[in-house]
Order: C-alpha cells, then sequence, then structure tokens
C-alpha cells in the first residue's frame, strides 16, 4: 500500500511539469501580451514605450522563454505565485484567505449531492422500471442539462425574493453561530450539487443493478437476510466503486461549477477570486488559481484512487 | 484491382443497411430519445428560420417599454430593460448558441478522431507521446482550464469556441483510440492490406467508419455540454459580449432586474435547458441505439 502510494506519487512529477508549463503559457506564450493586457486594465495609464519596456523587465517578460519558464518554476517551488497587478497581494496569499470558503461550498455540495443520489439510485435499481425508476431517469437527466447557474437564480427568485427564507448572497460566520452559515450555505450548495446528484444517481443505479444480478446475493436472500440488509450492507458497499471514481471525477466539475455558483452568490471563495482577476486582466492571479484548482483536483484523485484499497480488498497494488 | 475493391467492399457493407436500419428501429422505441430530436429540430428550425419569426430586430430598443411582462400585447414574451423583444432575442440567440455546439464538437470530434487513429495504428512513441498529451488534459478541471485560456486570449465567441474545442478533444482521442487497438487485429483491416491499402486509407476509410457509432454518440453529448458551458461562460460575461443577444448573455443581463421581472431570468435559462435536454435525449438513444455496450441506463 505505501509502495503504491509512493509510486503513484512518483508518477505525479511529469505530470506536474506538465501542469505547470501550460499554467505557466497561459501567461507567457498565449498570444496577447501580457503587459498591455495588464494597462489596458487601467484606462488612466496611456502606456508610452519607455513604460512597457520597464514592466517588462519587471515580470522578467525580456528574457528567453526557457529561462521564464525555470524563474517560474523556481518560484512555484519556494510558493510564490507572484503578486496581483490588482490589489499588489502576493497570489498565495489571497488564495489562501480564500481556500475555507471554496472547500466549505464544495464538501457541503457533495455531501448534498450524495446524499439525494445515493439513496435514489439504490431505489431505482431495487424496483428497476418501476414508475419510481422512470421518474428517477427523466429528473436525473434533466438534472444535467440544467445550467447551475439557472437553477441558483430560480432558488434566489423563489426562497430569497419571493418567500424571504433565506439570505440572497454571502457567506455566514461561525461567530454568527452554525444557522447563520447553514442559512448561507444551503441555497449555494444545492445549486453546485444538484448536477452532480443527477449523474451520481444514474451510476449508483447501474453499478447497483450489476451487482444486484450477482450470485452473493442470491446466497444472502437464500439464508434468509432481510432485504434491508442485502441491499444496503452486501449490494451497496460492492457497488460502491464506480460510484467512487464517478465522484471523483466529478469533482472537477465541482470545482468549475463552484466558479459560476460562488459569483452569483457573492461567495467569497477562490472561484469568484478567479473571475474577478480575468475581469479586472490580473493574469498571476488567473495563473493562480488555475494551477490551485487543477491540483486540488489531482489530489481528489489519487485519494479516490487510494481509497479503492482501502474499500475493496481485492485489489492489490503491489 | 477487382480484388482490391472486393477486399474494401467488405466492411462498409456490412456497417451500412440492415445495421442502420436496426437502430433506427431500437431509437423509435425510445421515446426520450425522439423527443430530444424534435426538441432538438424545432429549435434548429425556429433559429434558423429567425429572419422570418422574429417579430422585431433583437437591437431594436423602445426606451419607452421596458420591462413588459410575458403576455403583452405585441409582445409575448415581454421586453428587456431597453425594450428589446425578448422573444425575437430569444430565437435570434439561437444562433450563437447552437452554433457552438455545431462548431466546437465539429474542432473536437475532428482532432480527437485523426489523433485517436494515429495513437492506436501506429504505437510505439507516438503513442506514448499522444496518451500522455491527454492525460495533462484530464488533469485539468475542464472549466477551469477553459476560463484560464479564455483570460488570456480575450473573451468572445470564437475565442469560447476555439477554447471549448480545443480542451475537449482527448475524450474523442482515448475512444477511437481503444477502437482502433482493436480493430486494428480483425481480418478486414489485414485483408486491405494484403490488399495493397496504404497505412492512411486503413486509417481513414476501414478504421475510422466502425468508430463512427460511438463518435456520433460521444458528439451529441458533447454538443449538450458545450452550450452548456458556452453559455456559462457568456453568463460570466467572457463568451459573447452585449448587446449580441445569447441566451446566457441575456441571463447574465437579467440578474439585476430579477426582482422586477423575473422572466428575463426564467426564459433564457429554460431555453438553454430545453436545447441540453433535447441533445441529452437524443444522445442517451442513440447510445442505446448504435452502441449498447456503452449503455448506462438500459441493462
Amino acid at each position: 500500500m505505501g509502495r503504491y502510494i509512493a509510486r503513484r506519487l512518483l508518477a505525479m512529477i511529469p505530470l506536474l511539469l506538465g501542469i505547470s508549463f501550460i499554467v505557466f503559457s497561459l501567461l507567457n506564450i498565449l498570444p496577447g501580451d501580457p503587459v498591455s493586457i495588464m494597462l489596458s486594465s487601467n484606462p488612466h495609464i496611456t502606456p508610452d514605450a519607455e513604460t512597457i519596456a520597464q514592466l517588462r523587465a519587471q515580470y522578467g517578460l525580456d528574457k528567453p522563454l526557457m529561462t521564464q519558464y525555470m524563474i517560474f518554476l523556481r518560484n512555484l517551488f519556494k510558493g510564490d505565485l507572484g503578486t496581483s497587478v490588482y490589489t499588489q497581494q502576493p497570489v498565495v496569499t489571497a488564495i489562501a484567505e480564500r481556500m475555507p470558503a471554496t472547500i466549505q461550498l464544495a464538501l457541503a455540495a457533495l455531501i448534498i449531492s450524495t446524499a439525494i443520489a445515493i439513496p435514489l439510485g439504490v431505489i431505482s435499481a431495487v424496483r428497476h422500471y418501476s414508475w419510481v425508476d422512470h421518474l428517477c431517469l427523466v429528473g436525473s437527466l434533466i438534472g444535467i442539462s440544467m445550467p447551475s447557474f439557472w437553477l441558483g437564480l430560480l432558488l434566489m427568485l423563489v426562497f430569497s425574493l419571493k418567500l424571504r427564507w433565506l439570505p440572497l448572497s454571502g457567506m455566514g460566520y461561525f461567530y454568527n453561530g452554525l444557522g447563520d452559515v447553514l442559512r448561507h450555505l444551503v441555497m449555494p450548495a444545492t445549486t453546485l450539487g444538484f448536477g452532480m446528484a443527477a449523474l451520481l444517481a444514474r451510476v449508483t443505479r447501474s453499478s447497483m443493478l450489476e451487482v444486484l444480478g450477482q450470485d452473493f446475493i442470491r446466497t444472502a436472500r437464500a439464508k434468509g437476510l432481510h432485504e434491508k440488509m442485502v441491499v444496503y450492507r452486501h449490494a451497496l458497499r460492492n457497488a460502491f466503486i464506480p460510484i467512487l471514481t464517478v465522484s471523483g471525477m466529478q469533482f472537477g466539475y465541482l470545482l468549475g461549477g463552484s466558479v459560476i455558483i460562488e459569483t452569483i452568490f457573492s461567495w467569497p471563495g477562490i472561484g469568484r477570486l478567479a473571475v474577478n482577476a480575468i475581469m479586472n486582466r490580473d493574469l498571476a492571479v488567473v495563473q493562480g488559481t488555475v494551477l490551485v484548482f487543477t491540483l486540488l483536483f489531482i489530489l481528489i484523485n489519487l485519494v479516490v484512487d487510494i481509497l479503492y484499497a482501502a474499500i475493496d480488498p481485492r485489489i492489490q497494488y503491489d | 484491382m477487382v480484388k482490391l475493391q472486393a477486399a474494401e467492399a467488405i466492411p462498409a457493407k456490412d456497417s451500412s443497411e440492415s445495421r442502420a436500419g436496426r437502430a433506427w428501429k431500437q431509437f423509435r422505441r425510445n421515446r426520450l430519445a425522439v423527443l430530444g430530436l424534435g426538441l432538438i429540430t424545432m429549435l434548429w428550425g425556429v433559429t434558423l428560420l429567425a429572419d422570418y419569426i422574429a417579430p422585431y430586430d433583437p437591437y431594436q430598443m423602445d426606451l419607452l417599454n421596458p420591462l413588459l411582462p410575458v403576455g403583452s400585447p405585441g409582445h409575448p414574451l415581454g421586453t428587456d430593460n431597453f425594450g428589446r423583444d425578448v422573444l425575437s432575442r430569444i430565437i435570434w440567440g439561437g444562433r450563437a448558441s447552437l452554433s457552438v455546439g455545431i462548431v466546437v464538437v465539429g474542432i473536437s470530434a475532428s482532432l480527437g478522431l485523426v489523433l485517436g487513429v494515429i495513437s492506436g495504428y501506429y504505437g510505439g512513441w507516438i503513442d506514448l507521446i499522444l496518451m500522455r498529451i491527454t492525460d495533462l488534459f484530464f488533469a485539468f478541471p475542464f472549466f477551469i482550464l477553459a476560463i484560464g485560456v479564455i483570460a488570456a486570449l480575450g473573451p468572445g465567441l470564437r475565442n469560447v469556441m476555439l477554447v471549448l474545442g480545443l480542451v475537449t478533444w482527448p475524450e474523442y482521442a482515448r475512444m477511437v483510440r481503444a477502437k482502433t487497438l482493436a480493430l486494428r487485429e480483425e481480418p478486414f483491416v489485414e485483408a486491405a492490406r494484403a490488399a495493397g491499402a496504404g497505412d492512411l486509407r486503413i486509417m481513414f476509410f476501414h478504421i475510422l467508419p466502425n468508430c463512427i457509432g460511438p463518435v456520433i454518440v460521444m458528439a451529441t453529448l458533447g454538443m449538450a455540454n458545450a452550450i452548456l458551458s458556452a453559455s456559462g461562460l457568456s453568463f460570466l460575461g467572457m463568451g459573447v459580449q452585449p448587446p449580441a443577444p445569447e441566451w446566457g448573455s441575456m441571463l447574465n443581463e437579467a440578474r439585476v432586474y430579477m426582482r422586477t421581472a423575473p422572466h428575463l431570468v426564467i426564459i433564457p435559462g429554460l431555453v438553454i435547458m430545453l436545447a441540453v435536454m433535447g441533445l441529452n435525449f437524443l444522445g442517451d438513444g442513440l447510445r442505446d441505439a448504435l452502441d449498447p455496450k456503452m449503455s448506462t441506463n438500459r441493462r
């Protein structure tokens, strides 16, 4: 197990290098001169050739490309992602400040979507081709097709503007009590988790159907086990691997979705930081957020891979 | 010469009539898929005929009649904050949203098909490099990479299409590569080679046609995703720029007026959902009909 984890971590090195190169090229290789982009964000400055040259030197853009990349890598290792041209704050600090909000939102969305999807998927598998199953299928197809930003706005319309039950936007804080946190969290987390729930329900269903058809389930029933026990203890446990895989892959969509959701609900997380940075042409912050989101995504998928072994002792990695 | 034609004719004939007929029968039995096909045909039709159907010019402002509700005389879906007719903007906006679907899938499928078949057919270091590149793309959360590149290239419909296409091709490449690896060993490929067909001919006339089923399924679902992502980008202000009509950016502009004119939020979102849902229903039905092995919902 330990050796497997070590090997996986080693295999990640070329991947991380590739990722760092792509993130680097966002700022430095793609067409569009970063300095003139930065200057264009401030209409009060009319950039003359001298200012541009000075800025290019300041950001090291006058050096050869490979040297620039090496400097970028060296700074990455030191945990230096550059400085925001807009706020003059180090990018790492800006991201670290907003990280807890994004994690809170993502975890809540994950909990909500699992809580909806797994029971629904199990029920549709156990009673497949029944009306419940058909309803779930249509529901999940609608869920996958619904734009998350639209769902978010609809929820705001109903629960904040019409019923006035929930705050329109923003994040709650623990020093105002748990209620404050939850009241602010429920709409964005539901919005974010909904699309994922739709997909997860379908995977749960098909995975459960496959397991329920197997011999050991018949054995469990034959020895007189309660049906609930058969379904939830014997079948669901064995159906979990595809569910986990999809959850891991969906986490990427969750992170992507958080960009939109955080913008709608004025949630002070990394997603909103990224959108604001794009609007302000603050490319260092854009780079930093893309990098952090990607690292989070890779980390989650690594954890999922390792969890396989914990769930399924049949999987041997050495 | 005669021999060569005969050898080539075998796989081609097998995949045409009878298989397509069976697939169509299978497809028609799926009511959701037929509904999806209907939805898509209707939306495309309306969009293509925008010149004749749309009651107003989508840019024409009427500052005396802003934010009219649904069902107002002359404006069945009301007007927006500039008094522009919402129905006309929805109809014209479909052009942007739906063409995103086609262009994105066009870019990603053609890149993915070519690179996938090369990777699977030649193997070796070409395969190794191409597959490591796809790994790299899969390592990024797709939407995050897309907004990163948009940030560097600048907003706009053309950049959105380009970026979404360039970010999604690895899925097609992976699938086509896997299929190619299996097909490469089939007798009909060997027969074609024995008949003197070159690598290019084998790849593009013998192997790729046999991948077409799953590619169509993937392209349909991919189109749905592209429309959803592009409208999301426009919603964030990174796609189609105002005043051009587009469903996602209409939603974005409407946010401010949510309290007084909720229909401005409800209608564009509903239309996006219908377009995406139609494609998802269709793709699902096509999967059952063309590619039973990939099916997830019917066992």
